[in-house]
């Protein structure tokens, strides 16, 4: 008996871990290079005998049906672009993910306020090295920078300009092999990249790609969900409990 | 939900380095020579709940469920644009177009680095900032000067009476950064040399390493955008406002499972 109260419960469950869900994206919305996670649910079947599809019952299915969160996936469309005029800003316009050496293997990233190091290496706010095409580190000499958009560095001093590098920029065809990681990172559990056709913008980093009317509706329909799955439960716990320990022995 | 609320505190919190750092910036506008900063923030560490690829029932799934636990202030960057230039006909004002930093002895022997070229002369006619610390290499100019020229190339020349060639008083020089943005900033228009920004690189201005030239009678201003900063007060006013929203809702979701028991 009852079994409608578990999904009503599963329901408001679900609904709690959407809004965690929901606050992430909200607090990242100034972050670069983010990207938003959205929440699938889905329907799951409890119950021993109505599991078999063949001989389960309409009546079965429909209530032993329990909605619960499925999974996240993350939302791989563009950011907004800010000008900073910073020459070392790079953001990408299109699919595609810079690549950076960390302690732990290489890494993913469409964040791309980057600076030069005290020996020149192009690399992140946290100081790990940007890679080139080939998976390798880039050097910058001092002078003025200027990258095109296919990601070729050039430098100009004085004496001259020559092409100094290139900024690599990677993308996957089964997108969800990535995991976010934190600090702007994303991990490819060991996929192999592929060249990414993103172009590159100077002077510029990419915002989140979460905006605040997305995310505010996000938590209304949130809310809004909780509160049916909350009268849901409350009607079986004391409108029909009530009715069969309390009124229906007085009969 | 006890997650979404760390979380929301948690990008409200970044919002208020976020501001901390505008307003700072606008405080600064008309400050000679002061570069702005701007605030990275970077996403905190992810719970997986359902690991992504793992085996469930039958299929495999193809996503996961990542939790994300808010965001962070990661650093706050120095933008080194060039500031506009602003005529003074002073002749100790002296900017920088380009590259490079004028190298200033502190009281206490250590080298500070500084865009600000309010220059002033001390009792000796020593070539000192507004603070009184001596400008490297020390130039000292004759207390008959009738006047001082600073050309681009930073030579310092001063007229002397009864004199027909100017005298020459020696050559300004500046110090240049691998990563300038690696600079430690410590008030008073100074910046310091760190880890991250490498040793400074000198050489007089205009020279073969890039350095820039120098402008005598005018003044770099602060390269703060005082239009952008104002949108970036909006928008991280709004963020911190969206961010209490979320606070608000998981309070009123605890509250009404609160309700569940009467």
């Amino acid at each position: 008996m009852d079994s409608g109260i578990y999904a009503a419960y599963t329901g408001l469950l679900s609904r709690t871990q959407a809004l965690d869900t929901a606050a992430n994206n909200l607090a990242n919305a100034g972050t670069a290079g983010f990207r938003a996670q959205r929440d699938y649910f889905s329907g799951v079947l409890a119950g021993g005998v109505d599991q078999d599809p063949e001989t389960a019952s309409q009546v079965g299915q429909s209530v032993n049906g329990f909605g619960v969160l499925g999974g996240n996936r993350l939302d791989l469309g563009q950011g907004e672009l800010k000008s900073t005029g910073n020459p070392l800003d790079l953001a990408l316009q299109g699919q595609g993910f810079f690549a950076i050496q960390t302690a732990n293997g290489i890494r993913y990233t469409r964040d791309g306020a980057f600076s030069r190091s005290s020996t020149g290496v192009l690399q992140t706010a946290q100081g790990e090295p940007v890679l080139d095409p080939n998976q390798k580190p880039i050097t910058i000499p001092s002078g003025s920078v200027y990258v095109s958009p296919d990601g070729n560095i050039s430098v100009s001093t004085v004496d001259g300009s020559a092409i100094v590098g290139r900024v690599g920029t990677f993308d996957f065809p089964e997108k969800s092999v990535l995991t976010a990681e934190g600090s702007n990172r994303f991990s490819a559990n060991g996929a192999n990249p592929v060249p990414a056709n993103a172009a590159i913008e100077q002077g510029s980093v990419e915002g989140a790609n979460e905006d605040a009317i997305h995310g505010t509706m996000q938590l209304v329909l949130v809310q809004r969900q909780a509160e049916m799955m909350q009268k849901a439960l409350s009607v079986f716990n004391n409108d029909f409990d009530k009715t069969a320990s309390e009124e229906i022995p007085r009969v | 939900m006890i997650r979404a609320l760390y979380t929301a505190a948690s990008g409200m919190s970044a919002q208020q380095t976020n501001l901390d750092t505008i307003a700072n910036n606008l405080a600064n506008s008309a400050t000679a020579g002061f570069r702005q900063r701007q605030v990275q923030f970077e996403d905190m560490i992810y719970q997986n709940l359902i690991t992504p690829g793992s085996a469930q029932t039958q299929q495999t799934l193809s996503a996961g469920l990542q939790v994300g636990l808010g965001t962070k202030s990661a650093a706050s960057e120095v933008i080194m644009t060039q500031g506009d230039f602003n005529q003074t006909g002073n002749t100790l004002d002296i900017a920088i177009q380009g590259a490079g930093f004028f190298q200033v002895s502190k009281p206490d022997g250590t080298i500070a680095y500084t865009r600000a070229g309010n220059f002033h002369m001390n009792n000796q006619g020593t070539i000192v900032t507004a603070d009184g610390d001596t400008i490297l290499p020390a130039i000292t100019v004759p207390s008959n000067a009738t006047s001082i020229t600073i050309s681009q190339y930073g030579v310092v020349t001063a007229t002397l009476p009864g004199q027909t060639n100017p005298a020459q008083l020696g050559t300004m020089q500046l110090a240049t950064f691998a990563n300038p943005g690696g600079l430690n900033s410590v008030g008073s228009n100074l910046l310091e040399q760190t880890a991250s920004s490498g040793n400074p690189i000198t050489d007089a201005p205009g020279g073969t390493s890039g350095m820039g030239t120098l402008q005598q009678g005018y003044l770099e201003n602060s390269n703060v955008d005082v239009t952008a900063e104002f949108v970036q007060m909006i928008l991280a006013q709004r963020a911190y406002e969206s961010n209490s929203k979320v606070i608000h809702v998981a309070d009123d979701m605890y509250s009404q499972i609160n309700g569940l028991v009467r």
